[in-house]
């Protein structure tokens, strides 16, 4: 049985030469020396580790963690959605190239993901019709939030069409959009904010009636769906009794439920279980966000913690669900 | 058989419905008819007054129709007032705790009162909280998860936890504002997603910044199933090993902190019961059933029984043992 990560993050080669050549235009540093070089935008900053540019150092990374396949997407802190058009699409072209060869380097390991220019409607259509054509992705990676506009919103609706008639699925994470008041402090805007984007994202898309135009579009959740699983009870009864919920679309948000998977990566077995039982486990995968600070570095054993595992769930979770995803037969 | 204990029920107090009809200047707010229909008004936002909000014989004749024992009330967040100058905030205080005790005078076997504080004055609130106690006996406490833009977890409101601890009530914590904004203002989404996040921010902070270690004995209830809290507290215990900022005012996981909060069963939802009683244990679980807000669970112990694998024990709990544990009387201990 294979074992595969379908959260986990790259920064090509490209693209952190194309930062380094223009550190004002992306206002951000690369400082320090070999492997104690870090990235530095605002308070921000992470260390650059070898796995997010150099195939083999990953491969290595998903040894330890005992993962053999690994879906690699753009790192967050790289959407760059911010900067000019013409920069961001640059900056997906560098993701998308740099991702596929280093799929390329590793093909028994890794795949592939594509990252696009959101600032740009009609530029990101075409890149990712580009990159399933040219690298045969077979997802596609989108920030919950662009630029504080919703993925709901009507003018996102081509490009996610074009997603649906692609058959890629779509993989929605969040980067620290909201610095509102509570979340300064202890970090919240990761442990708060990242979820809390996700959930946003999720009810607008559900409330929204975005997801009634788009039947067969699949969506992949980071960090276990977020706050969704927990309360989506609150979401159904709210659309069964608030006419500004039901405004535009008639359709309960549990029947929209089936049309997103998750990543496990709850950070505590009892929470997947939960997760498990409610969305099943043929809507869950592994998910690492290798490799930063506050992804998993045990998953497997993480995953093994959840009480009452079955071997059918495990097997699902490990690998069964992601082949669905991937299109591949395993 | 236990006494079924519901500690998520809220009124209006008549006495306090006269009282902004009368000077809706003062407390900014107003009683208007629409339709047929009386609401209760703070600018664009208007509730429908149910009776049971004022009236001590419509919430039991509610409780009747739900099975339900004992209800603690707690005043509804229109009627907070921590928006109003401390002066009007104090009035508005004093009039609603009235209010509440003169409706469980009604019927002193179905229903408790819950005091509300003029927080905009940490002073004034301690000394309406002592008297509530004194003259209405009241056991609980109900605050809001942050007041006006300022968390619970502030230095300034630190003495009004401590007070509540001293005087062994416990503290009911209600959200009401969507502290946080950004995507959240159609179809509702203040509530839906704004309230239970409201209440994991507020504990958050409460456990990152050291108060809970601060006023040891003191026991909070959290509304909505504790919001977001129980799916992703795992997320507060891997940022606190990871995170220098998360360690700087605790020395343990916050999940060592799940067991200082009670949950009230209000998750819509019966796999969720169920894994909020599998983090927290039964006996860290309550009835709530919000009533009569729309969002109000319309059948709350029906839904219980629908929470897969749920044993007698942990029905009994739930019912009334683990709210007897907060309130007193014969199931407490």
């Amino acid at each position: 049985m294979k074992r595969i990560d379908l959260h986990n993050h790259v920064i090509p080669q490209g693209v952190i030469d194309a930062v380094l050549a223009d550190q004002a235009t992306f206002e951000t540093r690369i400082e320090g020396e070999g492997d104690k070089r870090r990235v530095v935008r605002k308070e921000n900053s992470f260390p650059l580790v070898a796995e997010y540019y150099d195939a083999d150092a990953k491969v290595e990374a998903m040894e330890r963690k005992g993962i053999d396949i690994s879906m690699i997407s753009a790192a967050p802190p790289t959407f760059y959605y911010w900067t000019k058009p013409e920069i961001g699409l640059k900056i997906a072209k560098l993701h998308n190239d740099g991702i596929a060869a280093m799929v390329a380097k590793r093909p028994d390991r890794l795949r592939g993901m594509a990252s696009l220019p959101l600032q740009d409607v009609d530029a990101s259509i075409a890149e990712l019709e580009r990159a399933v054509r040219e690298y045969k992705f077979k997802a596609v990676e989108m920030q919950a939030m662009v630029n504080n506009q919703q993925l709901a919103d009507p003018k996102f609706r081509p490009l996610l069409k074009t997603a649906e008639q692609l058959g890629v699925f779509v993989f929605v994470h969040p980067n620290w959009w909201c610095t509102d008041m509570g979340l300064d402090k202890y970090y919240l805007i990761n442990m708060i904010g990242n979820p809390l984007e996700t959930t946003i994202f999720t009810a607008n898309m559900m409330f929204s009636g975005a997801l009634d135009e788009m039947p067969n579009l699949r969506f992949l959740l980071a960090h276990g769906g977020g706050y969704v699983p927990y309360q989506i009870g609150r979401f159904r009864h709210g659309h069964s009794v608030r006419p500004e919920a039901r405004a535009l679309s008639t359709t309960s948000p549990v029947d929209h439920f089936r049309k997103f998977y998750f990543d496990c990566l709850t950070h505590n077995p009892q929470s997947t279980r939960h997760l498990i039982d409610s969305v099943g486990a043929d809507h869950c995968v592994l998910g690492t966000d290798s490799p930063y600070d506050m992804g998993d570095e045990t998953p497997i054993a993480n995953l093994d913690a959840v009480p009452r595992l079955t071997p059918q769930e495990r097997e699902q979770i490990c690998c069964r669900t992601a082949y669905t995803l991937l299109g591949e037969a395993g | 058989m236990v006494q079924r204990i519901d500690l998520h029920s809220h009124v209006i107090p008549q006495n306090f419905l006269d009282a902004i009809a009368a000077e809706p200047a003062r407390f900014q707010s107003n009683v208007e008819q629409r339709g047929g229909r009386r609401f209760i008004v703070r600018g664009s936002h208007a509730v429908p007054l149910d009776p049971a909000f004022f009236d001590a014989d419509a919430k039991v004749e509610k409780m009747d129709r739900l099975g339900l024992d004992i209800s603690v009330l707690s005043v509804g967040p229109p009627a907070y007032c921590y928006w109003l100058p401390p002066e009007a905030g104090l009035a508005a205080a004093r009039l609603v705790n009235d209010g509440i005790a003169a409706m469980a005078a009604r019927h002193p076997t179905r229903l408790q009162g819950m005091a509300t504080l003029p927080m905009q004055d940490p002073d004034a609130a301690i000394a309406e909280l002592e008297r509530t106690k004194r003259e209405h006996g009241f056991r609980m406490v109900e605050t809001g998860t942050s007041i006006e833009g300022e968390l619970l977890a502030a230095e300034r409101f630190r003495p009004v936890l401590r007070t509540i601890e001293q005087l062994g009530m416990s503290l009911f914590t209600h959200p009401y504002q969507c502290v946080a904004h950004g995507g959240m203002d159609d179809y509702y989404l203040r509530n839906f997603i704004g309230y239970p996040l409201d209440t994991t921010i507020m504990v958050a902070h409460l456990i990152f910044s050291g108060a809970l270690d601060d006023c040891p004995g003191l026991r909070i209830v959290l509304p909505h199933a504790g919001g977001f809290v129980p799916y992703q507290i795992g997320r507060f215990d891997h940022g606190f090993e990871v995170r220098p900022e998360a360690k700087r005012h605790i020395s343990k996981h916050p999940t060592e902190y799940r067991r200082r909060f009670w949950y009230d069963s209000l998750a819509h939802l019966p796999q969720s019961v169920r894994h909020l009683v599998d983090t927290m244990g039964a006996d860290r679980v309550v009835i709530g059933t919000d009533c009569p807000f729309d969002m109000a669970d319309f059948d709350p112990l029906a839904s219980l029984e629908q929470v897969p694998g749920l044993t007698d024990e942990e029905r009994e709990w739930i019912h009334g043992r683990s709210a007897a544990a907060l309130i007193g009387g014969p199931d407490a201990g």
